[in-house]
């Protein structure tokens, strides 16, 4: 997979703190919710992967995450598949 | 592998910061090897100097706990602590609830609604600072503006500002080791360990809080504060405690530290002149200047978090209960992360400035509306050509935690 190629993100609301990080980089996919205090994703949620990465390194509750397949989402930690 | 310690460079002393940050201390610490162990009072922390380091600290909240202690360098007593929690010295889940309570209002969406009134606001204190020819650029611009901003949101009337001034000042003293007001000052009689920086300020603080929320119980407005009481009264969102130490919260960080900016900011400008001619020439690198101001700043110099299991960074062996202090005001100065750090440069676009914390839940509510004013501010300024000449030398607070900026004299020249 290139870096350039779309991931589809999600946002885990467990964990999201509405830092608004997301919505500032990435609005056409990103909203955070006034009221609730909570993102989600709007729309088809892909993303250029490079993209991707930028918002979940920046997510300061480690909430987006950028899925892997329908089962399962790529950790901040773990290495990008692909490189 | 060990630790270094030194005891000849003690970094907590408020009477260094009078002088300025010790950064010559600070990179001697970044230089060597691990954490460096250093002592305060009876025991002591880890000193967590470098960039990639605060990083690492500010995004493990789990190993770092904000919660345990105090995330000030001393302890509190239990009850102490209980008392003045707020949603900067809680963990998930207390601090998910709380700092969802207030995040809407913060978003970058929702700043921007603000933007027209932080413009005004900066314009009529510009207008008013020229036509003074000058004089105390904190009084007169640095803490007005985003005193009035934060009062504004929260639904304060414009005419107590000064009040809320005076007590924010107030309470930066409690963050150094002299307090110039007695114990029951504002008619406080509550034990002082018991109140936010050891202050009767914060008394004063937490009754007009409970006074407003008073009011907007029952005449509700579209304002922060009934927005809080409206939580409070949903039952288990906001406790009455919590209500007051957010509302202590959102006044006290909602001035203090982009006050600190603004000085630092003016200070940088006027002491690099060459930087805002580039600023003045072009435009478009007011975002980048905004974000080279905030990383000049850093207006708060340290947090602490404490050690929740025995855990490993930079190669030394932290111990659960540990104290671990993070100091951005050297990782924005670490070469590891910013080429040439100590050159004030509005171009610069390499390291990720850690003013706002170094990422993680506890990454600054405020961060948005921060670069807000600092760019309005700079757009104004520009537009009307206005350069700044410091006049009169600098007045730091003796604080190690905020980098305050007490008084400091500038005329405005307008270049063409």
């Amino acid at each position: 997979m290139t870096r350039r190629a779309d991931v589809r993100v999600t946002v885990d609301s467990g964990s999201c703190i509405a830092g608004g990080q997301c919505e500032m980089l990435e609005p056409e996919v990103f909203v955070v919710d006034d009221i609730e205090g909570v993102a989600s994703v709007i729309g088809a949620a892909t993303l250029p992967r490079d993209r991707a990465e930028i918002v979940v390194d920046r997510c300061p509750g480690r909430a987006v995450r950028i899925l892997v397949d329908a089962t399962r989402t790529l950790d901040a930690d773990e290495p990008t598949a692909g490189e | 592998m060990g630790s270094t310690t030194i005891d000849d460079t003690n970094v907590t002393d408020p009477r260094l910061y009078l002088d300025g940050v010790p950064h010559e201390r600070f990179a001697r610490m970044r230089r060597a090897p691990g954490l460096t162990w250093h002592p305060y009072g009876d025991d002591g922390f880890w000193a967590v100097t470098r960039h990639a380091d605060v990083r690492e600290v500010s995004r493990n909240p789990e190993v770092f706990s904000s919660a345990i202690g105090h995330t000030n360098l001393w302890d509190l007593e239990a009850d102490a602590l209980e008392a003045r929690r707020s949603l900067i010295d809680t963990d998930a889940p207390d601090h998910t609830r709380l700092r969802r309570l207030v995040a809407g209002a913060f978003t970058p969406k929702n700043v921007r609604k603000w933007e027209v009134a932080v413009r005004e606001i900066a314009v009529e204190l510009l207008d008013e600072f020229v036509e003074l020819g000058g004089g105390d650029w904190v009084d007169l611009v640095a803490a007005p503006l985003p005193i009035r901003v934060i009062l504004s949101m929260l639904g304060v009337p414009v005419e107590d500002a000064d009040y809320l001034v005076e007590l924010s000042n107030y309470l930066v003293e409690g963050t150094g080791d002299t307090q110039s007001i007695p114990p029951d000052a504002f008619g406080n009689t509550t034990e002082l360990r018991l109140l936010p920086f050891g202050s009767p300020a914060s008394h004063a603080l937490f009754e007009y809080g409970e006074e407003m929320q008073r009011q907007r119980r029952e005449e509700p407005r579209d304002d922060l504060v009934t927005h809080l009481v409206e939580a409070e009264a949903d039952e288990g969102r906001l406790s009455p405690n919590e209500y007051r130490n957010l509302f202590h919260v959102l006044v006290f960080a909602g001035n203090e530290t982009t006050r600190t900016a603004l000085s630092h900011g003016a200070l940088a400008f006027a002491e690099n002149p060459e930087q805002w001619q580039a600023v003045l020439d072009d435009r478009s690198l007011i975002d980048s200047a905004t974000e080279e101001v905030l990383r000049w700043a850093t207006p708060v110099l340290h947090m602490r978090r404490t050690a929740s299991c025995d855990t490993e960074l930079a190669g030394t062996e932290i111990a659960s209960g540990d104290k671990v202090v993070m100091w951005y005001a050297s990782a924005n100065r670490d070469d590891a992360a910013f080429a040439d750090p100590f050159r004030f440069d509005v171009t610069r676009a390499d390291g990720e400035q850690f003013a706002f914390g170094g990422g993680g839940p506890h990454y600054c509510l405020g961060a948005f509306l921060a670069r807000l004013e600092i760019s309005v501010l700079l757009e104004e300024m520009a537009v009307r050509s206005i350069r700044l000449e410091q006049t009169t030398e600098v007045v730091r607070a003796p604080s190690n935690f905020v980098h305050g900026v007490l008084s400091v004299g500038m005329v405005p020249e307008v270049v063409r």
